[in-house]
């Protein structure tokens, strides 16, 4: 059902990368034209490229561009935008940003900064979730970081010797893994709260840190959730993303395999109840950990879209960003609770610049060679391209490569060989570690557990090619290069700009024809 | 006939290719390798090698060739130079260096300064996270070569211990 009318008529993806193409798609079906905004690192981003109109904001550095709120809003009113969206991250549950951009007339596509303020604070919202009946994880806040990121000490031990160990330490305003500790040592709590502050406030421009009791071995199963200011909240059903490596996503599916349809009520309708406590307007996320005998407990809400939306949007067939652009303008949600039916079963495996083979330490560099996987059932959300250079400055997730197939088994294996064809040359990826947990039986039988990654893969290293046919490969490759009279390409090392691939055709026979006349 | 001596993770490799009457002959350390190929382009290549059928991505910087085969990556350094001093672990010997590029967010020991094994002596801030740069060994910090703020590649150095006394 398209809009007649655009919801409106200009947007700002205050984003980058992937997310930010994602978005900019959204609105180019929806007939909205958009203003994507970058540092002096992404000027010639994908993301840029995709926009009608482009503001560059600053430095590399995120807290000099991406998280400057007034630059951003300066760039939304020079530009004539109507409304922004914060994606994933940055500053996207950031109610001072929500806030600006609502005094500066815009429409802040997300819910209002006063729902972004009482989920923000975790330790106020888990009070009022107890309070409108869902279960919750015992934890505290700790008072505000001082200018030099210190936090009081005593205040620190106070509140680490009532939550109890082990536990974590988190960012207030945090998500996906940064600023985040587990610590198992009562004394060591100070020092990690300190060291999580500082990259809290790094990450998401504010240093506030709180404590939770860690629980052992939990699934955690998150609902996704959508509110319209019509007083309507429906739910998409679930997302399990218990793989995590130090606390980061890295393997997200939809349905869980922990759930069966009793249960799978009771937490869809914990989670309405949760966004309906809070008064809840567009894309949420309730998260919940969920223990092995099928207690779940409130773990936080993310007030914004999550990055592993596209599994729901496989299985639900629907799209979420349309539907946030829409809900933003004041639309009814576009489904009722009763037509959203899930079918099959959905896989995101995250991407990230990482070499699995060094202790997984941040890859840097130039994108030599991207080739993405194609196929029924495949989808590849991505902000690189060839050409770019990957840089320490941002998160250093590159794409999520998603799947769709009628079941589990089939997605795994759909997935994994799609992540065989996922040519990424210049820049390490995790991709053989995402295939090395995509193989493992526990995770093929669905028994799964935030600790999975440690208890299952603790000193796992990547295995190396076929070493013949590696070193046949750059042999063959050379020597069409030197017969091209040392043509072809240097750097981005790809057939397509020397013209056809196929031009160095080897002549053999194959099936009793000549290849080369069969072409 | 194209010579080529390399070198990778394993260690040094002669290669020699060659084009006779359409067909490729590769060998490597002078045994044949009997490899049937689709296309050879510069790269991209296709072959057949004991009945597996694969297709091979080839990307050049500088004297390395890095590969994509089968979802894995590998890194062939062309030449028969000696690899480049080996990237140091950061954690094997009294010369300290970067084990993750990223800015140098804080210094917590001085020139100068005596440390135990373990204690933090710096923080590297990359994509985000933060990794601490621990002393490998108790000793003096003889040189420190970075400073707050700074930007350092991969096996940058960022300082240097004295060890303290003999092992």
């Amino acid at each position: 059902m398209g809009a007649l009318m655009p919801p409106f008529a200009k947007i700002l993806v205050a984003n980058r990368g992937e997310i930010a193409v994602r978005v900019i798609r959204a609105c180019r079906e929806l007939g909205v034209a958009t203003v994507a905004v970058v540092s002096e690192a992404d000027r010639h981003s994908r993301h840029a490229h995709l926009a009608d109109e482009v503001v560059l904001l600053g430095p590399a550095p995120a807290l000099e561009s991406y998280l400057r709120i007034d630059k951003l809003v300066e760039a939304a009113r020079e530009t004539g935008a109507e409304a922004v969206h914060p994606g994933y991250g940055f500053l996207a549950e950031n109610a001072g940003f929500a806030r600006a951009c609502v005094e500066a007339g815009l429409v802040f596509i997300g819910p209002p900064a006063e729902v972004i303020d009482a989920m923000g604070d975790k330790t106020a919202a888990r009070r009022l979730m107890a309070e409108a009946g869902v279960p919750v994880v015992p934890g505290a806040n700790l008072p505000a970081p001082g200018p030099e990121g210190a936090i009081d000490e005593a205040a620190v031990r106070e509140a680490a010797a009532a939550v109890g160990v082990p536990l974590l330490v988190k960012a207030s305003l945090g998500g996906g893994g940064k600023g985040m500790r587990r610590v198992d040592d009562l004394a060591a709590v100070p020092a990690a709260a300190a060291a999580a502050s500082r990259e809290a406030r790094q990450a998401f421009g504010d240093g506030a840190v709180y404590l939770e009791r860690y629980l052992e071995r939990p699934r955690h199963v998150e609902f996704q959730v959508f509110g319209d200011v019509h007083g309507e909240v429906v739910h998409l059903g679930e997302r399990e993303c218990s793989v995590q490596r130090r606390h980061q996503k890295i393997i997200e599916e939809s349905p869980s395999p922990a759930l069966d349809d009793a249960l799978r009520a009771r937490m869809g309708e914990a989670a309405v109840a949760a966004a309906r406590a809070v008064g809840y307007v567009n894309a949420g996320t309730v998260e919940f950990l969920l223990d092995a005998r099928g207690e779940f407990h409130f773990l936080e809400m993310n007030t914004r879209l999550q990055v592993e939306h596209p599994v729901t949007e496989l299985v639900t067939g629907l799209d979420l960003v349309r539907a946030q652009i829409e809900v933003a303008a004041g639309l009814p949600l576009p489904w009722r609770q009763d037509e959203i039916s899930p079918r099959g079963h959905a896989f995101e495996c995250r991407l990230y610049a990482e070499d699995p083979a060094h202790d997984f330490r941040p890859s840097v560099g130039p994108v030599l060679l991207y080739r993405e996987p194609a196929g029924p059932g495949v989808r590849v959300d991505s902000g690189i391209a060839e050409g770019d250079e990957v840089s320490v400055h941002y998160d250093p997730l590159l794409a999520k490569l998603s799947v769709h197939a009628a079941d589990r088994g089939e997605a795994i294996d759909r997935a994994r060989n799609a992540l065989r064809d996922y040519a990424v040359l210049g820049v390490t990826t995790n991709a053989t570690f995402l295939d090395a947990v995509l193989a493992h039986p526990a995770f093929r039988a669905g028994d799964l557990h935030t600790g999975f990654i440690p208890e299952h893969l603790p000193d796992w290293r990547p295995e190396p090619p076929d070493r013949v046919l590696a070193l046949a490969a750059v042999g063959l490759s050379e020597l069409a290069r030197a017969e091209n009279g040392g043509a072809g390409p240097d750097g981005s090392a790809t057939g397509a700009a020397a013209g056809s691939p196929w031009s160095e055709l080897a002549r053999f026979r194959l099936n009793g024809l000549d290849w080369e006349e069969q072409r | 006939m194209m010579h080529l001596d390399v070198r990778d993770e394993i260690g040094p490799a002669r290669l020699t290719v060659a084009r006779r009457e359409g067909n490729h002959q590769l060998t490597i350390d002078g045994e044949s390798v009997p490899v049937t190929v689709f296309s050879a382009a510069p790269g991209e290549v296709d072959l057949v090698l004991d009945g597996r059928r694969c297709r091979a991505w080839v990307a050049r910087h500088g004297d390395d060739r890095l590969v994509f085969l089968e979802g894995r990556t590998w890194t062939v350094h062309i030449g028969v130079e000696e690899a480049e001093a080996a990237e140091a672990d950061g954690a094997a010997g009294p010369r300290l260096v970067a084990s993750v590029p990223g800015r140098v967010t804080r210094i917590l020991a001085a020139a100068g300064e005596t440390v135990r094994r373990g204690q933090p002596l710096l923080i590297l801030e990359a994509m985000k996270m933060e990794t601490e740069v621990t002393a490998p060994m108790d000793g003096v910090v003889a040189v420190l070569r970075v400073a707050e703020g700074q930007t350092v590649a991969l096996g940058d150095p960022l300082l240097e211990i004295e060890p303290a006394g003999e092992e």
